[in-house]
């Protein structure tokens, strides 16, 4: 049985913390958005110094770039018809 | 012996017509009808738009490649097509034009319509290359992305600051995965050009949020939950200090800014030195006619000018959306010796939610339908069209966006040692909530990372397709 609202169900409802000032560092309505300027958005997820170092520390990457090839195997074979 | 014609050489029609040929019999034709005179891998223009690459990286001439694997060529831009003959015979022919204006009758027995897109520019006030926004659609275009890049840089370097707009130019544009990978590509560039300071970058999109991509989006499991692609994005932007403004459709672009309105119904002006705008697209335009001449157009194409095939076009609310909507064969419903594949073919809806705005304004982003998913319908068309010609009584394979998944690699910046790029998996394309209730797609094959890895995979693609797209050695075995 399908859901009634496909898409609008699986959409995430905007429950992310907000600042606690009233700046442009609010995160999208339902209205619409607008400008967000990066340097003040507050709410929005940001990587650790350690998640930074390892997306270019070349040994870490070797074995990503050997899982990556895999998982895209694994969908291209999965998508033949 | 049966006559094949593809119409158009890009990812899908390439893919059709060089699978056609190795699977035809000797004595049967594969002929391609395309206006370029090049292939073109155009994932990689984006690398051209920012200088890092030569036109003649991306591309190689199609003529010597079809001539040494006994395909016929003809540099011409298809104009009509005639599925029933003419008064004169019944044998079905396309009407094709060369640049000189001469035009000629080309008859098939199976057609193959992978045309692509035509760029609408002229759909937004000022927007593309020769008005006032730059554009990497083609290896002309990129280069001249390239030239104001430089002289931006150079502007920056004398101390002057520099304003860069990417982006959609229009409220309808697909394709916002190119302009990503641009935007990043840019910011990249312009730190390794040591004038980062100098440069504000602004992404103007289409879409509802961030990391939308005309699909909806994605959810991924990261961290022990599942989180939205749109974090991800939202978080690589902020983290290289990229400004955004979503929901958003251009309605003009001036001479040093764009006018846009807002999904709230909002109308707003942004300033630029440099602007990217990737336009809407449409069908090319093929005319069709019947035997006594009478227009059929509109049998085989939908008002958008993308050829009607096996999809559902009944018109109905997102809610009620199915997988079973998108086509399978790419057949067209009218006539069976015809298909369409790649962009050509019209989508039956589109994947992320449309909206409107107060002032009627649609702005909604139209499904993506490059790269691999193109490969894959272009290979199934071929394969179908082989069975067929041997006996088949219907399309022998299928490709539909809602059972297959599909492999993307993002540039986020090219450096073989600090460049990073952006990879991600997704199953299927098209969220199928009958199969996965909860998010429309596969969790277990749904995935995305940023990192060096990616960059590493899309050298490897570029030089694999192109490879592959060259009809070197050992070229089929190369998945799409």
């Amino acid at each position: 049985m399908t859901d009634p609202d496909p898409q609008g169900a699986a959409r995430p409802a905007p429950v992310r913390p907000r600042p606690a000032d009233s700046s442009p560092a609010t995160p999208p309505t339902a209205g619409g958005p607008a400008k967000v300027t990066a340097a003040t958005a507050s709410y929005v997820t940001r990587p650790t110094r350690w998640t930074v170092f390892l997306r270019t520390f070349v040994p870490w990457q070797l074995w990503r770039f050997a899982r990556i090839n895999l998982k895209m195997i694994r969908i291209i074979w999965r998508s033949r018809p | 012996m049966s006559r094949v014609v593809v119409l158009g050489a890009g990812i899908a029609g390439h893919t059709a017509a060089t699978f056609a040929r190795r699977w035809l019999g000797r004595g049967d034709t594969v002929t391609v009808v395309s206006p370029n005179e090049a292939y073109n891998w155009i994932p990689s223009n984006i690398w051209v738009g920012v200088g890092l690459m030569k036109p003649a990286q991306v591309t190689f001439p199609l003529a010597p490649v079809y001539e040494r694997h006994g395909i016929d060529f003809k540099q011409a831009a298809a104009r009509e097509i005639h599925p029933e003959g003419d008064s004169g015979s019944p044998a079905p022919y396309v009407v094709i034009e060369a640049a000189s204006g001469a035009r000629e009758k080309v008859g098939y027995d199976f057609l193959i319509n992978a045309t692509g897109p035509r760029l609408r520019f002229d759909k937004t006030q000022g927007l593309g290359p020769g008005r006032n926004s730059l554009s990497v659609c083609t290896p002309g275009h990129a280069v001249q992305a390239a030239a104001a890049l430089d002289e931006s840089v150079e502007r920056m370097r004398r101390g002057e600051r520099q304003r860069f707009l990417v982006g959609t130019g229009h409220g309808t544009c697909t394709c916002e995965g190119a302009a990503f990978e641009y935007v990043v590509n840019l910011e990249f560039e312009l730190r390794a050009r040591k004038v980062r300071d100098k440069a504000e970058i602004v992404w103007i999109t289409n879409e509802y949020e961030l990391g939308d991509f005309g699909m909806g989006g994605m959810h991924l499991k990261r961290g022990g939950y599942v989180v939205p692609s749109n974090l991800f994005t939202e978080s690589l932007f902020a983290e290289r200090g990229i400004d955004w403004i979503t929901r958003a459709h251009v309605r003009a672009v001036e001479k040093d800014r764009v006018c846009y309105e807002t999904l709230d119904g909002t109308e707003a002006e942004q300033e630029f030195d440099f602007a990217m705008l990737l336009p809407p697209f449409s069908g090319v335009g093929l005319q069709a006619y019947d035997r006594e001449g009478g227009d059929i157009t509109s049998r085989l194409f939908l008002a958008n000018d993308f050829m009607r095939v096996d999809a559902d076009y009944t018109a109905k609310p997102p809610v009620a959306w199915v997988p079973g909507d998108w086509p399978r064969t790419y057949q067209s419903p009218a006539y069976p010796n015809i298909f369409a594949a790649g962009i050509a073919f019209a989508p039956p809806h589109p994947i992320s939610l449309p909206h409107t705005s107060p002032n009627g304004t649609l702005i909604a982003p139209a499904p993506p339908r490059t790269g691999m998913p193109s490969a894959e319908m272009g290979k199934a068309v071929a394969r179908s069209i082989t069975d067929m010609i041997r006996g088949a009584p219907r399309p022998t394979r299928t490709a539909s966006m809602a059972e297959m998944g599909a492999a993307c690699v993002a540039s986020a910046g090219a450096n073989p040692l600090t460049g990073t790029a952006a990879s991600m998996t997704v199953y299927p394309i098209v969220p199928d909530f009958a199969r996965y209730p909860q998010y429309g797609r596969d969790l277990n094959q749904t995935s995305g990372e940023i990192g060096l890895a990616g960059h590493w995979i899309k050298i490897m693609l570029h030089h694999m397709f192109l490879y592959k797209a060259r009809l070197r050695p050992g070229w089929a075995l190369i998945p799409e």
